[in-house]
């Protein structure tokens, strides 16, 4: 029984080392006139949208406050763990503008 | 300034190591090591040996000044609350590593917002490492509790003939879906970090610019009304960037969690 445990669990990393390998090859392409529009529309667009999707669920969270003070604690978990998933995202978009155009 | 990592002064660039100049991370990782293993040592050495004999009431109760014993109860307790609540009544082997990477996290984050010191989590290297090792542990915990009938959570639960036609697909999304959590949350603590230390670095250089420029332009008063520009003028941006690391250290000791009870769940409870 162990020995089947250990050959899944070695099944299970293959797929977190394919990744490994493949942010080895990151190469740096020189930054062209379209790669700063690139990065700036795509951080611009992300910023507005995550900004949006935040509000919302602050206001979804505040609007659950107010109705009800005592159950403040079980809403402030959820809603930071929200805001920073959705903050996530907006740091993926960061980081492909970074490699379009940025030192 | 502390965030601007070849430019500002480095406290281990006292011990004139090549490679530590060159890989702040590794240096910026192993003070926040020593600085865990040597609280680890304080408790050790100041700690009440318990035995029936030698034992005072006012040993088990916490003293009501903040020391060092009483900050890592605070955590504890907190990140405790966090486990119960997602994991469920079989939380308690999960404690240890789940409350050493909240501890872990947060001291890395917090050892950059001081001058001469770096943060290890600004860096891919470290983060990618620490969610290596969170997807390898859930995995693991995840075999252990349920041998080889783990599996099944990567084919959603079906039986049967549904099984033969979309566990296959199933099977696949769910795997990718598993993959690429190791590498957002490298990614989202170490952007996080980078990020807000930058902005911190930057905001702090140009207040520090204006303040020689008031000095610069108005003689005496000018720096004098600059020091105090240059002094409160970074306060908000210190409050964020204190708040960033609390919340991206609680983020991820929280993500770590729910990882480990979805793959550890008894749903026969």
């Amino acid at each position: 029984m162990k020995k089947i445990n250990l050959a899944v669990i070695g099944a299970a990393l293959a797929p977190a080392m394919a990744f490994a390998q493949e942010g080895a090859a990151h190469a740096a392409a020189p930054a062209t006139g379209s790669a700063y529009w690139a990065a700036g529309i795509c951080m611009g667009l992300a910023a507005a949208v995550v900004g949006f999707s935040q509000s919302r669920a602050a206001v979804a969270a505040l609007e659950g406050i107010s109705r009800n003070p005592s159950a403040t604690k079980n809403i402030q978990t959820p809603l930071i763990l929200s805001l920073a998933l959705m903050e996530s995202l907006v740091l993926f978009a960061f980081v492909v503008a970074f490699n379009l155009a940025g030192k | 300034m502390s965030a601007e990592g070849h430019h500002g002064f480095k406290l281990w660039s006292l011990l004139h190591n090549s490679y530590l100049d060159h890989h702040d991370h590794v240096a910026a990782a192993g003070t926040a090591a020593i600085l865990l293993a040597s609280a680890g040592v304080a408790y050790a050495v100041t700690a009440p040996k318990l035995s029936k004999a030698t034992t005072n009431d006012t040993d088990f109760i916490p003293s009501p000044k903040l020391g060092l014993r009483n900050t890592f109860e605070l955590i504890g307790e907190f990140v405790q609350g966090m486990a119960r609540d997602i994991i469920g009544h079989h939380y308690q082997p999960y404690l240890p590593i789940l409350i050493f990477i909240f501890m872990w996290t947060l001291l890395n984050n917090m050892l950059g917002m001081f001058p001469g010191f770096g943060s290890a989590t600004d860096n891919l290297n470290t983060t990618l490492a620490m969610g290596l090792f969170v997807y390898l542990y859930y995995n693991f915990q995840g075999f252990k509790a349920h041998g080889f009938k783990y599996m099944e959570h990567f084919t959603g639960h079906l039986h049967g003939t549904l099984l033969l036609v979309l566990g296959p697909v199933m099977f696949v999304i769910e795997l990718v879906s598993h993959s690429v959590r190791p590498i957002t949350l490298g990614i989202r603590l170490r952007s996080n970090i980078y990020g807000d230390h930058t902005i911190y670095g930057i905001m702090a250089n140009l207040f520090k610019d204006l303040g020689e420029f008031l000095g610069h332009k108005f003689g005496p008063v000018g720096t004098a009304i600059g020091a105090v520009f240059a002094g409160l003028g970074p306060v908000p941006i210190v409050i964020l960037g204190l708040l960033v690391c609390v919340i991206q250290a609680f983020v991820f000791m929280l993500l770590t969690t729910i990882y480990i009870g979805m793959a550890t769940a008894h749903e026969e409870h």
